[in-house]
């Protein structure tokens, strides 16, 4: 199993460099709305270049949000079909990754609604900190020096991965295009269709939510 | 110079840096002498720190493949 795992990933990278070396030139050089004009028109290979741009990114955005590997997976996998399939619709004057994040929260809105998700993580659950608890300020204790830090920052990672999973779909997705897409809040409201106040409140709400799990005042060097 | 509750309105904002001129030069001057705001300022900036420290996920190194034989199905 492991060596046809091997093989099939092996497969997958020779296909994506064959994709990337037959691929013009020029296309490279493109922006982002440039490509899209190209894709209206069937391009195939300007396609190939935005997703090789954005895949990661949609990836990591719609993770954060659904948590679940095998079903972000699928997800990006719509988006990016999405993508391509109403690139004819898509306004070359206007900025493309917020008109793909459109597609991204829209999709996701769409699982959401679809699974009804059940917050499995409740405010009550304990942490994982190794001894299935966590106490306030544990998710700053990251620094540790010497061998103990990779094993702490796995925890803070699970840790955060909690903290967010506790956060309302709403919040979590202004939360995840702020501060892991580097949107501003413009960009956000806009992607939202909602007011720029809106975006705000949704922003303060689930930093005073997460503030009581890192606990103010303390710093990394205290610890 | 803009008073607590203006600054607290437009403090996401200040962090992103997507204010005038004018109403940055009124949250600046506020900070330098509200102790409050000035600590509410870092607070938040921490937490943003810490979650910026949860790392990029990455895809399985197939997605991209798997995206584009769908296209070149339907292309």
């Amino acid at each position: 199993l492991e060596k046809k795992a091997k093989d099939a990933k092996g497969t997958q990278t020779v296909l994506a460099q064959d994709r990337v070396s037959r691929r013009a030139p020029y296309l490279a050089a493109l922006s982002d709305e440039e490509l899209m004009f190209e894709v209206g028109r069937l391009n195939v290979e300007a396609y190939d270049v935005l997703v090789d741009r954005y895949h990661q990114q949609v990836y990591n955005f719609v993770k954060k949000n659904v948590f679940d590997e095998e079903i972000a997976h699928d997800i990006t996998q719509e988006i990016l079909l999405r993508v391509y399939k109403s690139a004819k619709s898509f306004d070359v004057s206007k900025k493309f990754s917020s008109w793909m994040y459109k597609i991204a929260v829209n999709e996701i809105r769409r699982h959401f609604k679809k699974t009804a998700q059940a917050k499995v993580v409740s405010i009550n659950e304990p942490m994982q900190d190794g001894n299935n608890t966590a106490e306030k300020g544990d998710f700053i204790s990251d620094d540790k020096p010497g061998p103990e830090q990779a094993v702490a920052t796995e925890l803070m990672q699970e840790n955060i991965r909690k903290l967010i999973k506790l956060l309302p779909d709403k919040q979590r997705i202004v939360v995840t295009l702020k501060v892991y897409q580097g949107l501003t809040f413009e960009e956000i409201a806009s992607i939202l269709d909602c007011p720029l106040s809106t975006v705000l409140s949704r922003m303060r709400y689930a930093v005073k939510k997460l503030r009581d799990y890192f606990e103010p005042g303390v710093t990394d060097d205290e610890l | 110079m803009m008073n607590c509750k203006q600054v607290a309105d437009k403090i996401y904002q200040y962090l992103d840096g997507s204010l005038t001129d004018e109403e940055l030069m009124g949250i600046k001057e506020h900070l330098d002498v509200c102790h409050e705001c000035e600590h509410e300022r870092e607070v938040i900036q921490m937490i943003l720190d810490k979650l910026n420290r949860f790392t990029e996920e990455l895809p399985s190194p197939g997605l991209k493949d798997k995206v584009m034989k769908q296209i070149d199905r339907i292309a």
